[in-house]
């Protein structure tokens, strides 16, 4: 019985490929997460602060700041689920979001499409026909 | 809406085939992800299809046309400039506590007019910690929308199976993507509060040592004098018995 044999030059390749396309998505991904941290106002300086849909079903809000007690993270994810949105922090903790959280939820998703979608639409056909 | 589109300029960057691969995954996911949102958003909450404040202004692909949110935007009332909202006070807003900016222009320091408005839920604001700001303004800002709710079309049907064969390990792959391996939300005891806690325990021990030295000490001073009583008595009871000592060696 033979196998197919697959040679180096192309398995190389093909990993450089998935890397390079890897590398790219981890780009756009930081950069859906400037331009979402952005939709909620000045920044304060010193602060990082991200959101961004990081899957079809999670929305990550993460922030990090610094006071008195030092640097700080907190990371918020909001877990997209048929019976409603629950977020967690990092303990493991679920809870459904507040009528409040869920229509700020709903104004900045609809900002956060309004502003990433068109890029990355036009990355996409402007990098087809490169 | 916005006066200065958001555009991705890393630098050295290039268009090229693999770029456009990842730009479309990404878009795919970002996409079915807002699409998704937005209809469990508004069958949870139901009051959400009035919030039209936003004026939608991206218009999905034909191949898209099928998810209803990419559908009709709805016109909405002209924005002021410097239109923003002030930042909490105090502690920082975890999530998405805060309403989005309406206007980019607060990102280069327009000046900022909130008050507080008192209603049920800065009750629970409150008691979470959270300063809760809302804005001064023209009141068409939070007028009802000029679209109407059916507009929105239905949410899809989409049920627990489907979430649980998409919510896998990619999510914490992808954060760890992101951000590196999650952090222990305990806050890590530096290695001085562990001296200080070994040396807490440590002296516990002395002190429990010490407790029992000075109980065996207490006791061996009581039985001293105990032993010398017995021992008096034993010898009165001899001395009864034989006489005194000498004589006995007299006597044999």
């Amino acid at each position: 019985m033979k196998f197919p044999t697959l040679g180096l030059g192309s398995l190389l390749h093909q990993q450089t490929d998935d890397e390079r396309r890897a590398e790219a998505y981890r780009a756009l991904m930081h950069w859906t997460a400037e331009v979402g941290g952005n939709l909620f106002g000045v920044v304060p300086k010193g602060t990082r602060r991200e959101f961004f849909c990081l899957d079809p079903n999670t929305w990550v809000w993460h922030e990090e700041w610094s006071d008195s007690d030092g640097r700080h993270t907190m990371t918020t994810r909001y877990d997209v689920r048929p019976s409603g949105i629950v977020k967690s922090q990092g303990n493991n903790v679920y809870q459904l979001v507040s009528r409040e959280e869920a229509r700020n939820l709903y104004n900045a998703i609809q900002l956060y499409r309004d502003r990433v979608l068109p890029e990355l639409d036009r990355l996409r056909h402007a990098g087809s026909n490169a | 809406m916005f006066n200065e589109e958001p555009l991705f300029k890393p630098e050295g960057y290039t268009p090229s085939e693999i770029g456009a691969q990842a730009a479309d995954s990404l878009f795919n996911d970002t996409f079915v992800g807002v699409d998704n949102t937005l209809n469990v958003l508004l069958s949870s909450n139901p009051e959400l299809a009035g919030e039209n404040i936003y004026a939608p202004q991206y218009q999905a692909p034909q191949e898209y046309a099928a998810y209803g949110n990419a559908a009709p935007a709805p016109q909405v009332a002209p924005q002021p400039a410097g239109y923003t909202e002030a930042p909490a006070q105090g502690m920082p807003q975890h999530g998405i506590n805060s309403r989005p900016a309406m206007n980019p222009l607060m990102n280069q320091g327009a000046p900022v007019q909130a008050s507080l408005e008192a209603d049920d839920d800065d009750f629970l604001d409150a008691s979470l910690g959270y300063a809760r700001a809302e804005i001064q303004g023209p009141t068409q800002l939070h007028a009802a929308p000029s679209a109407p709710a059916d507009a929105w079309t239905p949410p899809r049907v989409y049920d627990e199976a489907d979430y649980a064969m998409a919510k896998d390990m990619r999510t914490d792959e992808k954060l760890s993507m992101m951000y590196g391996k999650p952090q222990p939300t305990a806050e890590p005891v530096s290695q001085q509060t562990t001296a200080q806690t070994a040396e807490a325990r440590l002296q516990v021990s002395r002190d429990e040592l010490d407790e029992i030295y000075e109980q065996q000490a207490a006791r061996q001073q009581q039985d001293i004098p105990n032993y010398a009583q017995q021992e008096r008595q034993n010898l009165a009871k001899l001395r009864e018995l034989y006489g005194n000592r000498d004589e006995w060696e007299l006597a044999a």
